[in-house]
């Protein structure tokens, strides 16, 4: 599974995208996806550094292609009250860690089709309103099997 | 309106797609047609066939790196952006296209 509940922060508290970025890896790095935390880290604030991943519609995707990724995740966090991402204000987080070399493309067509469930105002909009966990899996697994 | 395009984005697993899919969204609300190739870390997804091509009134290439079979759209309209723009502004980006 690329999600799991101890990927999921439902009103997570941070000033700034850094503190969220860090934040959720560090609950990649407890649910052992990662075999480095710091150059995790480093590749998705390399990344952002780049381009910003917060690209309109209240949501940002800030991603790391390392191998500090143990097992391909996606990490999700909801703000409440919204936090700022560069010039955007953002409530939905998803963070991507995907290994260097894809072994297999499987999870490369499930993350592929979360992307393009992101631009589905629906499927945001139910994102924001639960306020449950497994209802948060259930909407992004739903999502999957639609293509 | 026929449209074609490709996107394509440095990492491959997210952008690519959310462009796609802001784009034939965009594409669907203005009436017009829109098939948009992918090359993503997957490779290429939904490959633009040479009648979808040779039908295409213009070709948008959302693109952050250098794509495959460029060659493809020799002699076409071809409108070149970035892909966050097809993200954040897919309307206009269609629009842009058209009329260049």
């Amino acid at each position: 599974m690329l999600i799991s509940k101890k990927l999921i922060d439902m009103d997570i508290k941070a000033k700034d995208k850094n503190e969220i970025i860090d934040q959720l890896s560090a609950l990649a790095n407890a649910d052992s996806r990662l075999t480095d935390l710091d150059s995790f880290r480093k590749a998705v604030y390399d990344r952002e550094a780049e381009v910003s991943t917060s690209l309109g519609y209240s949501v940002a995707v800030p991603h790391g292609k390392t191998d500090a990724v143990k097992e391909p995740f996606v990490c999700f966090a909801k703000s409440v009250k919204g936090v700022k991402w560069n010039k955007q204000l953002v409530h939905l987080v998803f963070m991507i860690g995907v290994p260097l070399q894809a072994e297999g493309k499987d999870y490369l067509t499930i993350l592929a089709n979360i992307a393009r469930n992101i631009m589905d105002e629906n499927f945001r909009s139910n994102l924001l309103q639960t306020t449950d966990k497994d209802q948060v899996i259930k909407i992004i697994n739903d999502g999957e099997q639609k293509g | 309106m026929k449209i074609v395009g490709v996107t394509a984005c440095t990492a491959g697993i997210a952008h690519t797609y959310m462009a796609q899919s802001a784009l034939e969204k965009a594409a669907k609300a203005d009436g017009y047609q829109a098939k948009i190739e992918t090359q993503g870390a997957m490779g290429a997804e939904n490959e633009l066939t040479e009648d979808e091509i040779a039908n295409a009134d213009v070709v948008i290439l959302g693109v952050d790196v250098s794509i495959e079979g460029r060659e493809r759209f020799d002699g076409k309209k071809v409108y070149e952006t970035s892909v966050s723009r097809c993200v954040t502004e897919p309307q206009k980006v269609i629009e842009d296209a058209i009329n260049s």
